[in-house]
């Protein structure tokens, strides 16, 4: 895509938006309900057309041109199975309509129902499927196509948990079988680490990072990213010199990220929450960085213990430690008492302050969001 | 489409068809008449002290907005006039099981045309009429209309209005048209209409081939009806009409009818070129007859409004609105002083000369069942 | 479960039967009962088995009956090829004027069908400017008319019951999930192809209820006819009223509405078998 460009009235739902997308990845757009991610997949599907912009598909332009001429499939997020229709025709259905001819037609539904395990049930209608088969359904129906892209709008969002995990990973699985190009829309930070091959987080109509999972993950570069993927643990900081930063109330820690920045900048120090050691401050490792604090509240998460621990008024740090021995958990500091927190410089890593305001202290971005049309 | 929704529409059909079929009944009544009825115990009403409330059926615009009003005042009964007849056959239809069973819904006077007051009589549905309670109208009913043939001695009815029924005409578009017959002409083919009362067209079609309507046998009937019936069929009429025979002359639609002579007058006051043209082979008179059906609560109060509406000056009121034949003496010179067009409109005071061809309404001969299969005939035409 | 709760269904029924047989299934006893009976007003009727009474008046009045027929096919066809676009127009396309463009279906309702018929005869009348375009543009002959013509009658019918098109099918076209004709356009079917396999499939029950909403009234129709048609156009309705009004042949009268109700029962039947089954709710064969 270059320089799309996508406005509803006053509202702009997409922003000067510039994106590759390689041959054979899969790619995941995520981001909170409304930051246009649905926009952007209904513009490469041909639902929506961009205001400005060009969106390439194979070097071709495809802009202006309607969905049905488009060499991309979509499964919906309401599955949008034919009701009227038994699965069988349901999943020839776009073939039939490129006259392709009728045998052929039969044994690639054949084996597109095959693939997705519903072979006994082809002869049924949609409703008398369950919403996992229906979503199976929903993917034959675009793949047996042979799309240059299929585009998945929270295929997995009206499912329970359990059946989402184990569609993960055959969604991952079947991807890399029929090595098409995946365009996956998701609000579930999760979900995209696990399947994707690369991500684009996406924030009030703008890409905030695009990278591989351990990226995005263990390098956020906005403290929106941080913040959205996994538990925001961010310390306010200032750059000393190049090599080295001062943390709240905390230690002069040396770290390479400083060069980015000019010194005397303020800027976040990111520690992941299981990358975080707690122990009582006359115990602690002196040779690693550390913040001392106080334990606000500890939650036992089965296999490890969630701890909030207060830096300073406004620095709220959160620490999962493991629970390797049972022993070790009944030891751990209670609430009230003084801690101090640790880690290895090299965990560290620094980020600068969003443009939006509102995305470093969304609260609990790992939290079920219904995603609206965007 | 899934099964729920095959029965869903299932379900729907079924309910629509229950729908129509209630439609049907509503649209054509019920049974219950199996009780055949005569007249052979005919009751006289009795009158007492003209006093309590009367109840008068009549049809629409009928009457002026006054009389009413000044009954009351004049005499204290409560009285209720509701102009609830359309159409004789309607009217029958809608009140035929009452009065099959001595009910007359409340009502003290109901007032219909001349065959139908014939119809209900031989049915046992009016009452016959005590004439020492009418002096009135004994005195003031104009001669010609004291024995008609339906009721010679006037036995049970009182006319209300009388009027003509003969050709009604754009004298503009059809200036030449004086006979039935001309209403046949190949030039006015889809330009002409004829009522779809049997009584008022058949007679005037026999009586312009020369066949005297009060001698006519029943084969004339059909014969006439035959020969609508072939300019049914070659386009020639139009359609068969109501009362709204004088929108299409308005219109301009249709430019010869037959029709009746006070819609006439009252088109004409806002249509100049609509004339009422008295046929060269005469018209067909009929009244509309006030009667008190069995069972009316109270017919001295009938008795007391038909007296009142038979003095001249009450007459005089209704004539002056209504534009139809007044059938009671002295109406005409106290009409002189007060509106002289009125007096001296042929059509409300027709004088001898001009209705010297014209015929009281006639039905056709036979008993019932012969009358009937005379009036299926018509309809069949009708509804063709 | 107690017995007084099983009984609740029955009870929440109750009303509804008493209704049933005090208004339908009475009526249609008695009605079913006079059309075999021999008689007339002033002789009383009496039941003598008279099944001529339905074999006469069918032979006799066949045309009508076929007539009523071909107009409320006619006109059922007419409504749904008006009433179809109506309806997408206003489910889809209406956007803000939804409501009043529903109001403005319906508010011919707030006039009485008499007078809403009768201004059809100002409408059509022979110097009417609607004549007169028609003339122009030699739909009608020179010499023709409009009023007191089959096509007056048809044009009535159509006007009249469209409403009852148009209701059901918009509440078909609201219900139709939007996402399912992206999901057809996603699958390389054109606009036209999207509505011929996946609107009309799926809105093919509120076309089954319009259309019988439509038909069954006007083939028992029969003010068009007595005020907009002319000679030679009376359907059966006519005949039935006539037949009870005027002639008093109220047996006649019976078997007549009978062979109607029966007739359209019949077709009603044959017509749900055939709509309902599988092969036109969307069967897809390749036959375009």
């Amino acid at each position: 895509m270059e320089g799309v460009t996508k406005k509803f009235g006053d509202f702009t739902a997409v922003s000067e938006m510039d994106l590759d997308i390689a041959d054979g990845e899969f790619f995941t757009m995520l981001g909170p309900s409304g930051c246009g991610k649905t926009t952007t997949l209904r513009m490469v599907a041909g639902f929506e057309q961009p205001t400005t912009g060009k969106v390439l598909i194979d070097g071709t332009d495809v802009a202006g041109q309607p969905a049905y001429k488009r060499p991309t499939n979509t499964v919906f997020q309401s599955y949008a199975l034919f009701p009227h229709m038994t699965l069988e025709e349901n999943v020839g259905f776009g073939l039939k309509r490129k006259k392709v001819p009728k045998a052929e037609i039969k044994q690639r539904v054949a084996n597109e129902l095959e693939r997705v395990g519903l072979s006994r049930e082809a002869k049924r209608k949609p409703n008398q499927l369950s919403g996992g088969q229906q979503q199976r359904v929903a993917l034959a129906r675009a793949l047996v196509n042979l799309p240059k892209v299929l585009l998945l709008d929270e295929p997995l969002g009206a499912l329970d948990l359990k059946l989402r995990k184990g569609l993960q990973v055959q969604l991952k699985q079947i991807q890399r079988d029929v090595g098409i190009t995946f365009v996956y829309v998701t609000h579930d930070q999760e979900e995209a680490l696990t399947m994707s091959d690369r991500i684009a987080v996406m924030n009030e109509g703008r890409i905030e990072q695009c990278a591989d999972p351990e990226t995005v993950y263990d390098r956020p570069a906005t403290t929106f990213v941080a913040g959205f993927i996994g538990v925001s643990n961010l310390m306010p900081a200032e750059v000393k010199g190049s090599n080295e930063i001062q943390v709240v109330n905390g230690p002069l820690v040396p770290t390479p990220d400083a060069a980015k920045y000019s010194g005397g900048e303020k800027c976040f120090a990111v520690v992941r929450p299981e990358k975080l050691t707690v122990s009582l401050p006359e115990n602690a490792p002196s040779d690693q960085p550390g913040v001392d604090g106080i334990v606000e509240s500890s939650l036992y998460l089965g296999t490890s213990t969630q701890m909030a621990v207060r830096v300073t008024e406004d620095v709220m740090m959160t620490v999962l430690v493991p629970n390797a021995s049972e022993d070790a958990r009944q030891h751990l500091p209670g609430g009230g008492a003084k801690v101090r927190l640790n880690w290895l410089p090299e965990h560290m890593h620094l980020v600068a302050e969003s443009e939006s305001a509102t995305a470093a202290t969304d609260p609990t971005p790992t939290e079920k969001v219904t995603e609206g049309v965007n | 489409m899934s099964e729920s929704n095959v029965k869903r529409v299932r379900l729907l059909a079924l309910a629509v068809l229950a729908l129509a079929v209630s439609m049907v009944l509503v649209a054509c009544g019920g049974g219950g008449i199996d009780e055949g009825s005569d007249n052979s115990d005919v009751t006289t009403a009795t009158g007492g002290d003209p006093q309590g409330s009367l109840k008068i059926s009549n049809w629409p615009l009928y009457i002026d907005g006054a009389t009413i009003k000044d009954f009351q005042n004049d005499t204290g009964i409560n009285t209720t006039y509701t102009e609830d007849v359309n159409d004789n056959n309607e009217f029958f239809g809608k009140v035929q099981q009452q009065l099959a069973q001595g009910d007359s819904g409340g009502r003290d006077i109901i007032v219909v045309t001349d065959w139908m007051a014939e119809k209900m009589y031989n049915l046992g549905y009016i009452q016959n009429l005590d004439k020492a309670k009418l002096p009135t109208v004994e005195k003031n009913l104009i001669p010609s209309l004291q024995s008609p043939s339906f009721d010679p001695e006037r036995k049970y009815s009182v006319p209300w209005q009388s009027g003509m029924t003969g050709l009604v005409v754009r004298k503009d578009l059809a200036p030449d048209v004086k006979s039935i017959n001309d209403l046949f002409d190949p030039k006015y083919k889809g330009k002409v209409t004829l009522l779809t009362e049997m009584r008022d067209t058949v007679p005037l079609v026999m009586a312009a081939d020369g066949v005297d309507p009060k001698e006519a046998t029943t084969q004339d009937w059909l014969d006439a009806i035959d020969k609508i019936k072939e300019n049914v069929d070659n386009g020639q009429i139009r359609r068969f009409t109501g009362n709204d025979f004088v929108q299409d002359l308005a219109k301009g639609d249709v430019v010869a009818a037959i029709g009746w002579s006070g819609d006439a007058v009252q088109a004409q006051s806002d249509n100049e070129n609509i004339e009422y043209v008295q046929p060269e082979q005469g018209c067909s008179i009929w009244s509309d007859n006030m009667l008190i059906p069995v069972g009316a609560p109270n017919p001295a109060a009938a008795y007391k409004f038909m007296n009142y509406v038979y003095e001249p000056e009450n007459q005089a009121q209704i004539t002056k609105y209504v534009n139809y034949v007044s059938p009671v003496k002295g109406v005409r010179e106290i009409l002189e002083k007060q509106d002289p067009a009125i007096a001296n409109n042929n059509l409300i005071f027709p004088s001898e000369q001009f209705t010297k061809n014209c015929f009281a309404q006639v039905s056709p001969p036979g008993d019932e069942a012969a009358q009937q299969e005379v009036e299926q005939a018509f309809q069949d035409v009708v509804t063709g | 479960m107690t017995i007084r709760r099983r009984l609740i269904p029955y009870w929440l029924l109750a009303p509804g039967l008493i209704w049933l047989v005090l208004f339908f299934v009475i009526p249609m006893y008695y009605m079913g009962e006079l059309s075999l009976k021999t008689g007339s007003l002033e002789t009383g009727y009496q039941l003598t088995w008279a099944f001529e009474n339905y074999t006469d008046s069918i032979s006799e009045y066949s045309t009508q009956f076929i007539r009523a027929f071909w107009y409320a096919g006619v006109a059922t066809f007419f409504c749904l090829l008006i009433g179809y676009p109506l309806a997408y127009a206003i489910a889809f396309k209406a956007g803000r004027w939804k409501n009043l463009m529903l109001f403005a279906v319906v508010a011919p309702f707030f006039t009485t069908y008499l007078i809403r018929t009768i201004a059809w005869k100002t409408i059509l009348d022979d110097s009417s400017p609607v004549v007169s375009f028609l003339k122009t543009i030699h739909l009608v002959p020179q010499d023709g008319r409009v009023l007191a013509t089959s096509a007056a009658v048809i044009a009535g019918l159509t006007y009249n019951f469209l409403p009852f098109m148009v209701l059901p099918l918009f509440t078909a076209l609201e219900r139709l999930d939007q996402r399912l004709l992206e999901a057809g356009k996603d699958l390389y079917a054109s606009a036209t192809q999207t509505f011929w396999r996946i609107t009309l499939p799926l809105t093919m029950p509120g076309i089954i209820a319009g259309i019988l909403l439509t038909f069954i009234p006007a083939a028992g129709d029969y003010v068009n006819a007595t005020f907009l048609g002319g000679t030679n156009q009376a359907m059966i309705g006519n005949v039935i009223q006539s037949k009870y009004l005027v002639v008093n042949d109220y047996p006649d009268a019976a078997a007549l509405s009978f062979t109607l109700m029966a007739i359209i029962l019949v077709a009603l039947l044959f017509y749900i078998k055939f709509a309902g089954s599988e092969a036109l709710m969307g069967e897809e064969e390749e036959t375009r």
